[in-house]
């Protein structure tokens, strides 16, 4: 028998077409290997071919062997799971993208851009669904902003938006807040709140569930 | 490495990474659970259900919490399998003070305008609503003491609301 028909019919036994061109490959350099090694003794190429091949034995046999180790079910299954990975490569980018964003604003203080930071407040306030942290005040073109970032709890909303938590109110109830402006990101949101700056430098922080905190700006040191 | 644990390992990867996209991309397998995170994002928690409205793959849903007086209009879509949220969700407090209170929410995605309406007193047997651009229309089936409509590719419109009860006498009039 020839070689090239030898390895057809041991090939053919394979289920798995993917694994074919591999096998015939590595039982093809199998049976170079053995050829050469007769020739090394001194046989001719063309007589060590034949034994090299009736040595091996029955092709229909050898590739019913092979099919067993290289079972067809899982090599399909390995090569669908290679496809899917591939085709989950560019969502996985995407949100591991907006993952590395998204933590970046929640746990790195808030600034304004253009607005000179004049006090550092870093407070934090736990309500049930969320923790606020207090970060700066700011203050550019005659205006005061407080920025913030919330964060919050743990599997307590996937929906990836968030609203603001708070007001700014004066010690008589009167609401010192302007516009606001917030991102919303997968784990709360971040942003600043401008205010009218109170006469007596204390803001009241009213939040979602009636809790009022207290940020006395002359104790953190501003005139 | 074989086969089988090549296999084994993809297929956990695989897991993984549907389970980050599933969780992180907000879909959900229940539209309750999916509206429910939306209303706790404006820190809405207990509501009861009262009245939907759909559109093609889009719903709104009405939700109230009787005991801080609060309403829901919470937007959500279905894709297949799952639903998201969408389609702009508010929440309202609701105006004990006047016989009658009025919401209404408009998104282009969900295609068109929705009127919802609370009476406040329960001599309030229909709500007829005339907006501005003339066309009207009656609110009669209460849920709860709300009562709604859906009207479609209707852009959102300010009108005038009147209250009867079943005599037909007009018991209250709002402008929204």
């Amino acid at each position: 028998m020839k070689r090239e028909e030898f390895l057809q019919l041991i090939t053919k036994q394979i289920q798995y077409v993917f694994d074919r061109k591999d096998i015939e490959e590595e039982l093809n350099q199998h049976i170079e290997d053995s050829i050469l090694d007769m020739v090394d003794d001194g046989i001719q190429y063309l007589e060590a071919e034949k034994i090299a091949i009736q040595q091996m034995g029955n092709p229909v046999e050898i590739g019913k062997q092979l099919n067993k180790e290289h079972h067809p079910l899982v090599g399909y299954l390995l090569l669908l799971s290679k496809i899917v990975i591939c085709l989950l490569i560019i969502p996985m980018i995407l949100i591991g993208i907006i993952l590395v964003r998204d933590m970046y604003y929640v746990f790195t203080p808030t600034t304004v851009s253009g607005a000179e930071t004049i006090l550092k407040i870093h407070e934090q306030v736990d309500i049930p669904t969320h923790r606020i942290m207090i970060d700066n005040l700011c203050y550019k073109d005659d205006t005061y902003y407080l920025t913030y970032r919330s964060l919050k709890n743990f599997g307590y909303s996937r929906t990836g938006w968030d609203t603001d938590s708070f007001d700014i109110v004066d010690v008589t109830g009167e609401f010192l807040m302007g516009s606001s402006f917030r991102d919303s990101n997968l784990f709360g949101g971040a942003g600043y709140a401008i205010f009218k700056m109170p006469e007596d430098r204390v803001l009241y922080l009213r939040f979602q569930n009636e809790k009022l905190v207290v940020i006395d700006l002359l104790e953190y040191g501003y005139e | 490495m074989n086969r089988v644990r090549k296999l084994i390992l993809n297929t956990l990867v695989i897991i993984c990474s549907l389970f980050l996209i599933y969780y992180f991309g907000g879909f959900y397998i229940s539209k309750e659970t999916c509206d429910l995170h939306t209303m706790r994002s404006f820190y809405v928690n207990e509501t009861t259900y009262i009245m939907e409205f759909s559109n093609n793959n889009y719903t709104k849903t009405i939700y109230a919490n009787p005991e801080e007086k609060t309403m829901s209009i919470v937007g959500s879509k279905r894709m297949g399998f799952w639903h998201q949220t969408a389609s702009s969700s508010t929440g309202h407090k609701i105006d004990m003070n006047n016989k009658l209170d009025t919401f209404g929410s408009y998104s282009r995605d969900f295609g068109g305008m929705i009127t919802v309406v609370y009476r406040n007193d329960s001599a309030i047997d229909k709500v007829e609503v005339c907006y501005d651009d003339g066309f009207c229309v009656v609110l009669d089936d209460w849920k709860q003491d709300f009562a709604g409509v859906f009207i479609k590719d209707k852009m959102w419109q300010n009108g005038i609301y009147k209250a009867y009860d079943n005599q037909g006498n007009l018991i209250a009039e709002i402008s929204y």
